[in-house]
């Protein structure tokens, strides 16, 4: 079966005054239609290059992007618009201060030269209805509303072409707790009702559970771990992963050993050999660093990249 | 609103953005905007002194040495063309009775405490060339340079990644052990003030709604902002259950179109008329209480 989306061996680098920065060095994905891939990492692991990269923001040095089997074209900018679409994190820098609510939402079909006036107009109006923006306030500017209400503007845009992948980048980090509730409830339904895919970035754990039927760990470039949410979630192998989970309040994670961080994130125009966690990690041994782990299959579609990992995972995986 | 921290403690004041959390902690450091804003207060006591009654020099000697600040920002807390030596040794200087060969000697022990590695390399440094985790700790040491009675921190790990932000938080908790240092620790973080705080007060719209020990208000809350903030954390997943999250509707109120009676009334699912016309009062058993007409019975949520 073709996927939705289809990432192989993305590289995408950074040149800067100081070296070249493999933000992502070589990562391969799949979503499937209707389904959320959550993306998880600290920052400057290379989650946002990424995501940018998959939406044509930022050049793709090496691989293949694929949409429906059809291959990418990542040479043009917006050649794929229509079909990927994108929501941010702070929706205040995204959208033109100068344009009012209804004029930000009928801006992409302007752009794609899609009906003419009155169809516009009555489509923009359905797609705000959609998000729960009031009449009252369509022809506000963005200074004029709320968080919560920037960020539903921005969904709408995002909707307005009928994409059928949607890339979010920390979509709720910047909002209040009871706000963000709001903004799931409307993303996942909206993922329902259009049987839309999404690449959800988030650094929250347990947002990225809630939304997500597989969850990808970053580190450094690099995917660490990936499975489905539930097992990541109940049963995380990397040390990585298990670090993060320590910062959540995680009561169902299974015993393992305990990981506990205590630098910060090397300095990525030289990350270290072998294993790129190894100078972080209290469990290392002298063959990370020399062989660089790769991915390897714990069983039920769950991957870790991990020299030790059969350590730990033995008696768990026997019992799944 | 009333509280209290006592020695060692760590009281967590927890709301949403514009609840008046931030307002709380610059109004006790009285850097508030005089020209705008006025501070009522029967009493605002630090160890049996009352800085309501303090004039202008007064206080100034208190702040930073009894009552210390911890910031969100770092960088725009810290000044960017000092080094960070020269930041420290200032403040020690001002609040110690020191020579400047002792006083850097001072802020050596202070790095180190905070777990700085190589403290003495990262004297020289400025402030934007260190990671926002090392940033944040230079200023705990430069809150600490004082020796304070009580440390205010605002939001101090909301800018932080969540592993950086784990790691200041056992920073804190061990360095109020250790040094039996009061903290009020403003955050909207509610797994932060399940980490760090013994006690918790939550705010909305100026005033605190409910507080009581960390247990006892997450596990069984009686006002119904409390209950519908912690429900609204995702928990669980929605692709396997299908649950929806609980949403509070609605935002808070500004301060010019606060309701008369209960400012959380509109967003309320238990208001009644008694509500929306009269303030309900905090009421206090002990350390504990709320303000609400129709409490929760007090069910784990």
């Amino acid at each position: 079966m073709t996927k939705r989306l289809e990432i192989s061996d993305l590289v995408v680098q950074h040149k800067s005054r100081k070296g070249i920065v493999h933000a992502v060095a070589g990562i391969s994905l799949e979503i499937d239609a209707g389904e959320t891939l959550g993306l998880v990492g600290e920052s400057g692991c290379g989650k946002s290059s990424l995501a940018r990269a998959v939406v044509g923001l930022n050049k793709v040095t090496a691989g293949t992007l694929s949409i429906n089997g059809e291959p990418m074209n990542t040479s043009r900018h917006g050649a794929h618009a229509r079909e990927i679409q994108m929501i941010f994190q702070d929706p205040y820098g995204s959208l033109n201060p100068r344009l009012t609510v209804r004029e930000l939402v009928e801006e992409p079909l302007k752009v794609h030269r899609l009906g003419n006036k009155a169809e516009r107009a009555e489509r923009v109006t359905a797609l705000l209805d959609r998000v729960g923006i009031p009449d009252t306030l369509h022809q506000r500017l963005p200074h004029q509303l709320s968080g919560g209400q920037r960020q539903r503007v921005g969904i709408a845009r995002a909707l307005a072409l009928e994409p059928e992948i949607i890339v979010c980048d920390e979509p709720v980090s910047a909002l209040d707790v009871s706000v963000q509730a709001q903004v799931l409830n409307l993303l996942v339904q909206l993922q329902r009702e259009q049987n839309l895919s999404y690449l959800f970035i988030s650094h929250d754990l347990e947002v990225v559970r809630y939304v997500s039927n597989w969850i990808a760990v970053m580190y450094l470039g690099k995917i660490v771990e990936i499975g489905p949410a539930e097992q990541i979630w109940k049963r995380p192998l990397h040390p990585y992963t298990r670090a993060l989970m320590q910062t959540t309040d995680n009561k169902e994670m299974e015993a393992g050993p305990e990981v506990k961080l205590n630098s910060e994130l090397p300095n990525p125009l030289s990350p270290p050999s072998g294993c790129r966690f190894r100078t972080r990690c209290p469990l290392a041994i002298e063959r990370c660093a020399k062989d660089e782990p790769l991915l390897d299959d714990q069983g039920s579609r769950h991957q870790v990249a991990c020299h030790r990992v059969t350590e730990w995972s033995g008696d768990t995986a026997r019992a799944a | 609103m009333s509280f209290s921290v006592g020695v060692g403690e760590t009281l967590a004041l927890v709301g949403e953005s514009g609840a008046g959390k931030s307002l709380t902690a610059m109004a006790l450091m009285r850097l508030h905007k005089t020209q705008f804003m006025d501070v009522v207060a029967d009493r605002i006591d630090l160890q049996g002194r009352d800085i309501a009654r303090m004039n202008d020099r007064e206080i100034r000697q208190i702040r930073g040495s009894k009552i210390a600040m911890i910031f969100q920002d770092p960088l725009t807390a810290l000044n960017p063309v000092l080094t960070v030596e020269r930041q420290l040794v200032e403040s020690i200087l001002l609040h110690n009775d020191l020579s400047r060969a002792g006083a850097r000697q001072r802020a050596l022990e202070l790095l180190d405490m905070v777990r700085i590695p190589a403290a003495k390399s990262r004297l020289g440094e400025y402030s934007h060339r260190l990671s926002g985790g090392m940033r944040q700790r230079v200023m705990i040491a430069m809150a600490l340079a004082g020796n304070p009675q009580l440390i205010l921190a605002d939001e101090p790990t909301t800018a932080l990644d969540v592993t950086i932000s784990a790691q200041i938080l056992d920073l804190l908790r061990e360095l109020q052990t250790n040094l039996g240092v009061g903290m009020l620790f403003i955050t909207h973080d509610l797994h932060a003030v399940r980490t760090v705080a013994q006690r918790v007060a939550v705010m909305y719209s100026g005033r605190i709604v409910e507080t009581g020990d960390v247990d006892t208000v997450f596990t069984a809350p009686r006002h119904p902002y409390t209950e519908g903030l912690l429900a609204a954390r995702p928990h669980g997943s929605f692709v396997d259950g299908g649950h929806r999250l609980r949403e509070i509707p609605g935002t808070v109120p500004t301060p010019s179109d606060r309701p008369a009676g209960c400012a959380f009334a509109p967003r309320c699912g238990h208001k009644t008329t008694e509500c929306e016309e009269t303030l309900p009062p905090l009421e206090l058993w002990g350390k504990a209480g709320f303000a609400c007409f129709h409490p929760l019975e007090g069910v784990p949520a």
